[in-house]
């Protein structure tokens, strides 16, 4: 919980024991002088995972002592311990301290506690903040035991060139490589809790946290969560994928093992959607290929979930065909604001948020709104790296924000981030990361280094065959160019009269009454063609109905931004809130617990904050627009909204033909 | 400025779109007068249908060999679990197709 200890100095202990503890008996022994405590040390050291007591392998006492300044023992429910602005650093706020290998001192303002039967605070009881606390001392004795394995120690001399732990000029990221000497400097630790470097965690999102000492720095994250993995039954369900990582440096599975009924249901666009383990296939690499905009130049990088589609009895690469099914995790910059601003953008203004999304509205919003083509890579990962994908999903979910920055923690950073807290490879992680000229802070890039360290695979088909097979998602533009193309073989010259000689003339420069037109010319001049005719008609329709939405999103933008009296105004505010997606509400709410709820939890997080009813808010007012009210309060933009009214009427116009069309047949 | 169309001005700036890349389809999805219409009568997804459809439809107008997107594919399977049926891709997209906008044509008539 608490920084109480001299790193150097336990290093310095320490590190004269590695590779010396006994693989049988181990001289690990917790005492103290104090018979109040015995049986409560007897007790932590039946439960300590044997590994740990095998690795530590020493006699340890546990001294009580003044471990605060103030000679105080505050509970870490104490409202006191809120107002603390640098705790444990300036000497309060210390219930213990681990300052040399072989002894963890203990605030003796305990003893009197510990005396007192059934003492406790709020819902603590003294008795467990004990155990805490000699828990979490022991996490920081354990941390300083992990050193580099032969294998990594063989590729850091060959790589690096020196084994000391001292800068390398050879290679930049070998400094990385250097620190990585410790559990919680351990890469998969590290992605798993998101931490930059072990003195900055990335995450923003600090409210529901277990306890606010898990982002003074890595070292101190790894003791809090491992008292939570000693102690709280719930740790399992709460922080699936940090249980995990627990269980496998200390070969322990304390509260029987994993999570029994972990609830894996999110919010997304509104809607409640269940992240099931038991049906997933597969995890892609979802890259979208570079868009016009200055965020968008790099291409974007995802994750593609593929579920098996709930009738499909054999799970198989099928599968990958089941795109309704399938759900797509995308890191974005969070932009409460109608309009981008790159400068926000390249400082880290913007939060960095994972969205869970249906996989076809991305699949849309890429290729048929922006033009761009989207390759699908699946990942070499097995069953259990799965499972733990989809465990850190919903870790990130409920408790991670960070800061996107364009260049730099980006999609393509955030999405190696997860998947190393998946993979425990640090060489491909810091090969990828540090020493890839690919440049993998780049999405488009990152897909190539990935590929490259067989971290993810391209089938080597024709186009046709990755199309059909689910590997890639071609440009909507290519529809357009049929459609087009189409109309001008029916009659070139009709086109070229109403100066839509080319497919972007048509988008760009006609009317929506002169489309109108054009098409009841057509099907009069060219009856045998009447399906093309429509289907193209409604195809090129479609996409004009894009481009006007966004030519009027932007214009209406602009006028609001220009008008502080509005933009500040409460109206605007109240209805800004009530267009809040839930997504952002739920990681903005104080929840009364931390990581992931419960299936209980969940329902009460949903009725507390009135989550459906919000929903429902949303799709009312959506109904509730019309063209009419547009014109009457926006008259400026009515040349703009009448030609989106004429589109919307092609549409409906358009579709009603082709249903005459086929029934006719 | 009306609360109403103050809400208004709000979707068509990007509502639950704060998100970079997300603004389109958010407006795209909520502009679209689909309010107006009915309820699948199939259990097909509306919107899979009108695009991906109509496309197919253009599609094997030029090529004998065209095939339905993954995303239509997987509606007419579904939809063929449930009531199955010998018809090709393309006849089932047609006859989906007819029925879906026969409906929502009756659903208009019935609301002037």
């Amino acid at each position: 919980m608490l920084n109480r200890h001299g790193f150097i100095l336990g290093l310095l202990f320490l590190g004269l024991s590695i590779g010396t503890h006994a693989q049988g008996q181990t001289r690990f022994s917790l005492t103290s002088d104090e018979p109040t405590v015995s049986a409560i040390l007897a007790e932590i050291t039946a439960n300590l995972p044997v590994q740990m007591k095998n690795e530590i392998n020493r006699p340890l006492v546990v001294k009580f002592t003044q471990t605060d300044k103030n000679d105080r023992l505050y509970f870490p429910t104490d409202e006191k311990v809120k107002t603390l602005t640098n705790p444990a650093v300036a000497g309060e706020y210390v219930p213990g301290l681990m300052n040399n290998s072989n002894e963890i001192q203990i605030n003796k303002n305990f003893l009197p506690l510990l005396k007192t039967p059934g003492y406790k605070e709020k819902n603590l009881t003294a008795t467990d903040y004990f155990k805490k606390t000699v828990y979490h001392e022991l996490a920081h004795i354990y941390d300083f035991l992990k050193f580099r394995n032969a294998d990594e120690t063989t590729f850091y001399k060959e790589n690096c060139g020196t084994e000391t732990y001292s800068d390398n000029k050879k290679a930049p990221w070998c400094n990385h490589y250097n620190r990585v000497g410790r559990f919680s400097e351990d890469m998969q630790f590290m992605n798993l809790d998101n931490w930059d470097t072990s003195k900055e965690s990335k995450n923003t999102q600090r409210k529901n946290a277990i306890d606010p000492y898990v982002f003074k720095n890595s070292g101190e994250a790894f003791a809090a969560y491992f008292e939570a993995f000693m102690m709280d039954p719930s740790f399992a369900c709460k922080k699936p994928a940090l249980y995990n990582y627990y269980t496998g440096i200390t070969r322990a599975q304390p509260f029987n093992g994993k999570c029994k009924s972990l609830n894996s249901r999110v919010y997304t666009h509104n809607q409640e959607i269940d992240l099931d383990p038991s049906r997933l296939y597969q995890i892609h690499f979802f890259l979208a290929a570079k868009g016009e905009g200055f965020a968008s130049r790099w291409g974007h990088a995802m994750l593609r979930l593929v579920y098996c589609a709930p009738y499909r009895k054999k799970m198989d690469d099928e599968c990958i065909k089941d795109v309704k099914n399938h759900v797509i995790i995308s890191f974005r910059a969070n932009i409460d604001s109608l309009s981008i601003d790159n400068g926000k953008g390249l400082t880290g203004k913007y939060p960095s948020q994972m969205f869970v999304l249906p996989f076809n509205e991305v699949k849309e919003e890429y290729t048929e709104a922006e033009f761009r083509d989207v390759q699908s890579l699946p990942l070499v990962l097995n069953q259990k790296q799965k499972q733990l994908m989809l465990e850190k999903i919903l870790e990130t979910y409920w408790d991670y924000r960070g800061k996107y920055y364009f260049l730099s923690n980006n999609c393509a950073s955030e999405t190696l981030s997860m998947l190393f807290s998946v993979i425990d490879d640090t060489r491909r992680f810091d090969l990828i990361k540090y020493n890839d000229v690919l440049a993998p802070t780049t999405p488009v890039g990152m897909g190539q280094s990935l590929i490259k360290f067989n971290i993810a695979q391209y089938p080597s088909l024709p186009e046709s065959q990755l199309i059909a097979n689910g590997y890639l998602f071609k440009s909507g533009r290519g529809s357009m160019d049929i459609a087009f193309q189409y109309l001008k073989q029916t009659n070139a010259k009709a086109l070229d009269a109403i100066g839509a000689g080319q497919v972007d003339l048509y988008v760009t420069k006609t009317s929506g009454e002169q489309r109108a037109a054009l098409m009841e010319s057509l099907l009069k001049q060219a009856p045998q063609r009447t399906k093309g005719i429509l289907s193209s008609s409604y195809i090129l329709e479609n996409n004009i109905k894009l481009r006007l939405e966004w030519a009027l999103r932007n214009k209406i933008a602009k006028k609001i931004i220009d008008a502080p009296e509005i933009m500040e105004g409460q109206q605007f505010q109240d209805a800004k809130k009530l267009q809040d997606s839930v997504e952002n509400t739920i990681v903005n709410a104080e929840r009364k617990t931390y990581g992931v709820p419960s299936a209980v939890d969940f329902e009460d997080i949903l009725t507390t904050l009135n989550l459906r009813d919000m929903a429902k808010n949303q799709k009312k007012i959506a109904e509730d627009l019309s063209y009419d009210s547009l014109l009457k309060e926006l008259p400026e933009f009515a040349s703009q909204i009448r030609e989106l009214q004429q589109n919307t009427d092609n549409l409906k116009q358009f579709l009603l033909e082709i249903g005459k069309a086929i029934s006719a047949k | 400025m009306k609360k109403m169309i103050m809400a208004a001005a709000i979707v068509l700036a990007g509502v639950q779109a704060h998100a970079i890349g997300l603004t389109q389809t958010a407006i795209a999805i909520t502009v679209l007068p689909t309010a107006t219409l009915s309820a699948s009568i199939s259990g097909v997804q509306k919107a899979v249908l009108y695009r991906d459809g109509v496309d197919f439809v253009l599609r094997s107008e030029v090529d004998p060999n065209a095939a339905p997107s993954l995303a239509l594919q997987q509606e007419l399977n579904e939809y063929a679990s449930k009531k199955p049926t010998n018809e090709t891709a393309l006849q089932l997209t047609n006859r989906l197709l007819a029925a879906e906008i026969a409906n929502d044509q009756a659903y208009l008539a019935s609301k002037k």
